[in-house]
C-alpha cells in the first residue's frame, strides 16, 4: 500500500500523504508517482496542472515543505497550490483566538497610560485626556472618552469605532487619524461610528447606517 | 510602627511643601509624633517655610552616606515640643546621590520611631518622584483648580495606583480661588473629584495668609481666622479618621463699594 494517495475533484488534482507513514518514504512515493506519469520536464505543453499537497493531522516543519517545493518546481508543467493540513499548530490557534476575541474594560485609564487589546474592545469605563486605547479589532465605547481611541492597530482597516465620539481627541483607524476639534464635534455626538472609507480616510455615519454603508463599502473594494 | 505618606501632585507650584507643612504641624499640635522628610534634593524649601533653616546642621544625604546616623540630623521644631521634627534635603548633592534602597533604610527607620513620616516630594515625575513614592505607604496628591494641575495629577495617580500602596492615594484640591468659582469660570470641584477619582480629602482656599505665613517661618494652619488654616485642621482631622463634612460652600461675603472703602480689614 502506497504512502500516498492521488486524487482528483473539482478543484483540481490533491495528493494526500498518509498521516502515519513515514515522511521520506511519502515523498519517494511522489516521486515516483510523477515520474510514472512521464511528465517532461520542458514546458511544451501549455496546460498546468496544479496540485494540493493535503498532509491530514499532521503538521510539516518547514524543511519538509521546502523540500516538497524544490521538487515541484523542477517541473513547470507541475504547479504546487498549497499545502493543507487539518490541524493547526498551538502558537497559530491562540493568534485566531486572540484576534477574535472580545475584551471587557471598565476601569480608568489615566492620563500617560496606554491600554493594549487584542480582538474587539467593549470600554465601559472612563479614557482621561493624554490617554490611548488600542484594539486590533474594532471598539465599542460606553462609557466616557477624551485622548485617544485606536482601532484596526497596526494595520487592519476593517475596524471601526462605534458611540458618542464627541469628546475624544483622537480617533485612529489602522494608519489613519482623525482629530475632533470644535468645529467638526458635532459630527460625532451620539450614536455613531467611525469607519475607513473608499478613500482611505476616516468617516462618520448613524449607527442605523452600519450595516449598509459596510457591505456597500466591501462591494466596491472587493 | 507609622505610617509613611508622601505629598506628591506631579506639577511644580501647586502647594507641596505647603500641605507638608500645614498638615504635619496640626498633626503634631494634635498630639502625634510627625517627621517631616523633604525630598527636593538640590531645591530645599521645607525648612524655610517651617522657619527651620537656621538650625539644620546635616541633611539626609549625610544619613545616606553613614556621615552621621538619623538622629544627629534630625532637626526639632521647639513650637511643638517633641512631637515634631525635619530631616532636611541637602542644597549641594547630586538628587542620584540617594537611591531607593537607601532611602528605604531611612525611611523604614523613621516609621519606628513616629507615627506619621511626612514625605515632601519633588515636582516631575523622574528620578526623585520616582524614588520618594517608592517608600510610602499612602499619598496624599495636591491638585490645583486648573487644567495642567489636574491633568498632571491624573498622570500621578495612573502611576501610584500601578504601585498598589497599602492605603489609597488621597486628594487635596489647594488654591482654590473663590471668586472664580462664584463667576463660574474655574473647573468645579465635583467635575476634578469625579474625574480622577479618588476619595477627597480636602479643599483649601487660596489665601494671601498661607504665603505671608510661609514668609514668615509660620504655618497659616493656627491662624484662627484663615479659612485655609481651617481647612489644613479638618484635613489633618480626617486623615487621623474623624469624620469632619467637607464644605464645599464657596460664598464669599461679596463686598462691595463701601465696604471696600470702609471695611479695610
Amino acid at each position: 500500500m502506497s504512502d500516498i494517495i492521488l486524487k482528483g475533484g473539482k478543484d483540481g488534482f490533491s495528493v494526500i500523504f498518509n498521516e502515519n507513514a513515514n515522511y521520506d518514504d511519502a515523498l519517494k512515493d511522489l516521486k515516483e508517482l510523477i515520474m510514472q506519469q512521464n511528465v517532461k520536464s520542458t514546458n511544451e505543453n501549455d496546460d498546468v496542472i496544479s496540485f494540493t499537497i493535503k498532509t491530514g493531522k499532521r503538521l510539516f516543519t518547514n524543511q519538509q515543505r521546502e523540500s516538497i517545493e524544490e521538487f515541484f518546481e523542477k517541473y513547470p508543467q507541475l504547479e504546487l497550490k498549497d499545502i493543507e493540513s487539518d490541524v493547526e499548530d498551538k502558537k497559530k490557534v491562540k493568534e485566531l483566538f486572540d484576534a477574535n476575541k472580545t475584551n471587557v474594560e471598565s476601569g480608568i485609564v489615566r492620563s500617560g497610560q496606554r491600554l493594549e487589546y487584542k480582538g474587539d474592545l467593549i470600554f465601559l469605563g472612563s479614557l482621561h485626556r493624554d490617554a490611548q486605547i488600542c484594539a486590533t479589532g474594532s471598539i465599542y465605547i460606553l462609557g466616557e472618552v477624551s485622548g485617544i481611541v485606536q482601532a484596526g492597530f497596526p494595520d487592519n482597516p476593517n475596524a471601526a469605532i462605534f458611540g458618542n465620539l464627541k469628546d475624544v481627541d483622537q480617533l485612529r483607524i489602522a494608519d489613519v487619524i482623525e482629530i475632533v476639534t470644535d468645529d467638526n464635534r458635532k459630527d460625532f455626538q451620539d450614536g455613531k461610528f467611525a469607519f475607513i472609507n473608499d478613500l482611505h480616510a476616516i468617516s462618520v455615519d448613524d449607527l442605523k447606517n452600519y450595516k449598509d454603508k459596510i457591505n456597500d463599502l466591501r462591494k466596491r473594494t472587493d | 510602627m507609622g505610617i509613611s505618606i508622601v505629598v506628591t501632585s506631579g506639577k511644580g507650584g501647586v502647594g507641596k511643601t505647603t500641605t507638608t507643612a500645614n498638615v504635619s504641624t496640626v498633626l503634631a499640635s494634635l498630639g502625634k509624633k510627625v517627621c517631616m522628610v523633604d525630598l527636593d534634593i538640590g531645591l530645599r524649601n521645607l525648612d524655610a517655610v517651617m522657619g527651620l533653616t537656621n538650625r539644620v546642621v546635616y541633611d539626609i544625604v549625610d544619613v545616606a552616606q553613614h556621615r552621621v546616623v538619623v538622629s544627629q540630623a534630625l532637626v526639632r521644631d521647639p513650637r511643638f515640643e517633641d512631637n515634631l521634627y525635619l530631616l532636611a534635603a541637602s542644597q549641594f548633592a547630586d538628587k542620584y546621590v540617594l537611591d531607593k534602597d537607601s532611602l528605604a533604610l531611612i525611611i523604614n527607620e523613621l516609621k519606628q520611631r513616629f507615627d506619621f513620616v511626612m514625605i515632601d516630594c519633588p515636582a516631575g515625575i523622574e528620578y526623585g518622584f520616582q524614588n520618594a513614592v517608592s517608600t510610602a505607604d499612602g499619598a496624599l496628591v495636591v491638585t490645583n483648580p486648573e487644567i495642567a494641575s489636574v491633568s498632571d495629577a491624573d498622570r500621578v495617580v495612573g502611576i501610584l495606583e500601578n504601585m498598589n500602596m497599602p492605603i489609597t492615594p488621597h486628594l487635596i484640591i489647594n488654591r482654590i480661588r473663590k471668586n472664580m468659582i462664584n463667576e463660574g469660570t474655574s473647573m468645579r470641584i465635583d467635575d476634578i473629584v469625579n474625574h480622577l477619582g479618588i476619595p477627597l480629602l480636602g479643599i483649601v482656599i487660596d489665601e494671601d495668609k498661607v504665603i505671608s505665613a510661609s514668609n514668615a517661618g509660620q504655618t497659616v494652619a493656627f491662624d484662627r481666622d484663615s479659612s485655609a488654616g481651617h481647612s489644613y485642621q479638618n484635613i489633618a482631622r480626617r486623615m487621623l479618621g474623624e469624620s469632619i463634612p467637607l464644605d464645599l460652600s464657596t460664598d464669599t461675603k461679596k463686598v462691595g463699594f463701601w465696604g471696600r472703602v470702609f471695611g479695610k480689614k
